[in-house]
């Protein structure tokens, strides 16, 4: 009796658990969506008070972030610091397919990225601010989504988590 | 080749890179500039004249089967230069040049966009011209002691025509006089005479000096004189009124200014409107001619200025 007890709590918190790691994503969605918002911002200001190089920006903005957006950050800083001739839109897909795992982002996430990125660093700093400002908004009302997505998600799969646990454990029994 | 010219190869496209490659082995250190025009054949400047650059990195005096540049190569190259960052060069790209990693000077030209009188930026570009820094330790040993004498230095004015050595000349002079103890001053509005990168000079030009870069030449020279305490100005290519006025200021403090401008004699440099007002009196008292010939100097006085010949 005690073991099957045991093993019923043990099938109802793994399915509860699951449920949360999948949940996580809607939230780590909005976190990294967050991220490139703040991003985006200081990059405004570093391209427009402080004519700091693409590169070396990058870099410095990598620290301020955590995860995947880190990583991705980082590896295209890395890239472009002196290292010559490079191809903007490539440099920045090939980041995101890189740390992919690590990214929560949807594709229309990412064509928000890609179209930022293609134009960045490309013209002078009035362009770069209007292509600032144009990802700036269009990234912040996906973040808004996100988290309107996220709120109603992630307590129902977490509910569907718990849920589907009870459900194997009634049908084990 | 160098370090320094790979580390510029590393500015192409991948393909003109490896083309490049095979030139630098064929023609050696005598590569003086790369010329990148758009849908024109690819050429090198040595100093046995004007090359095309086939496919195969060989090279010919006709241009039958030479390498076309197009426009996407340019278009490489100039975000390459900026660092992917054209916003961060607008300065340098408004006067038609940028300095890389290792001093070497990139010059462009094609349609510009101007506000009425000033160049605003280029719409497009439709030539480079990459010219391959070289320094030379050494180059200005022939006339040291015409600069440094026993009371001090001597303030210089170093005349050539383009391509005949002047900044590796100065910039030889900046090192040695620095490394006898004297505090330099190197105003390099260009970045070709220290070119810093990170803060750390890719030219060696003496444990003394103190090198201010890209900034307006008047400006930065009255910025060190005032904050640097130098002995010596060191300066490049000065030309405008406003480059002269700021040297006569920094003359009427008791500096020595060693400068360098375009010129093939010293009448012709007597006869600038905007160098007058330097030559004699408290501003440079000789100018040194130079040409690719020889070390000899001839000594002639010309006004109240001592004139040195090759």
């Amino acid at each position: 009796m005690t073991v099957q007890l045991v093993a019923c709590v043990v099938v109802v918190c793994g399915c509860a658990y699951l449920g949360v790691l999948f949940s996580d994503s809607f939230r780590k969605r909005v976190r990294q969506l967050e991220e490139f918002c703040l991003v985006v911002k200081q990059l405004e200001y570093d391209i427009d008070f402080l004519n700091t190089p693409l590169g070396e920006s990058l870099i410095r903005l990598s620290g301020m972030c955590e995860g995947g957006v880190r990583d991705v950050l980082k590896y295209v800083g890395n890239n472009l610091s002196g290292a010559g001739c490079v191809e903007m839109l490539g440099l920045w897909k090939k980041a995101f397919d890189r740390f992919e795992k690590e990214l929560a982002l949807t594709e229309d996430d990412k064509r928000i990225i890609f179209d930022f990125t293609k134009n960045l660093g490309c013209g002078d700093r009035t362009r770069e601010k209007n292509n600032i400002k144009a990802a700036e908004m269009r990234l912040n009302a996906a973040r808004e989504d996100a988290a309107v997505f996220a709120a109603t998600n992630v307590k129902m799969y977490r509910g569907l988590g718990i849920l589907a646990g009870i459900f194997i454990v009634i049908v084990l029994l | 080749m160098n370090a320094r010219y790979n580390e510029l190869l590393n500015y192409l496209p991948a393909h003109l890179k490896i083309i490049l490659e095979k030139t630098a082995e064929r023609v050696g250190d005598d590569l003086l500039e790369i010329r990148v025009r758009c849908g024109l054949p690819l050429i090198i400047v040595t100093s046995n004249g004007c090359f095309a650059v086939m496919e195969d990195g060989s090279v010919s005096p006709a241009v039958g089967g030479a390498y076309v540049v197009n426009e996407n190569d340019l278009r490489q190259i100039f975000h390459a230069i900026c660092e992917n960052s054209v916003y961060a060069y607008t300065d340098d790209i408004k006067q038609g040049f940028i300095t890389v990693k290792g001093g070497h000077r990139v010059g462009f030209s094609g349609r510009t966009v101007t506000d009425g009188s000033r160049i605003e930026n280029f719409r497009e570009i439709s030539s480079m011209n990459i010219r391959i820094a070289r320094e030379v330790i050494g180059a200005a040993n022939y006339i040291i002691d015409k600069v440094v004498h026993p009371a001090g230095i001597v303030s210089t004015l170093i005349v050539s025509p383009p391509m005949q050595g002047k900044t590796t000349v100065l910039r030889d002079l900046a090192r040695q006089i620095s490394d006898k103890g004297f505090k330099t001053a190197l105003v390099d509005d260009r970045g070709e005479l220290a070119a810093l990168f990170r803060g750390v000079p890719q030219n060696d030009i003496g444990v003394q000096t103190d090198v201010i870069e890209n900034a307006p030449k008047g400006q930065a020279a009255l910025m060190m004189l005032r904050t640097m305490s130098p002995q010596l100005i060191v300066t490049d290519e000065i030309s405008t009124k406003e480059d002269a006025q700021a040297l006569l200021q920094c003359f009427g403090t008791g500096v020595s200014v060693i400068a360098s401008a375009h010129g093939s004699s010293a009448r012709e440099i007597m006869c600038r409107e905007n160098l007058k007002p330097l030559l004699g009196g408290v501003g440079f008292k000789q100018i040194i001619v130079l040409n690719k010939e020889g070390f000899g100097l001839n000594t002639k006085v010309l006004g109240n200025v001592t004139v040195l010949e090759q």
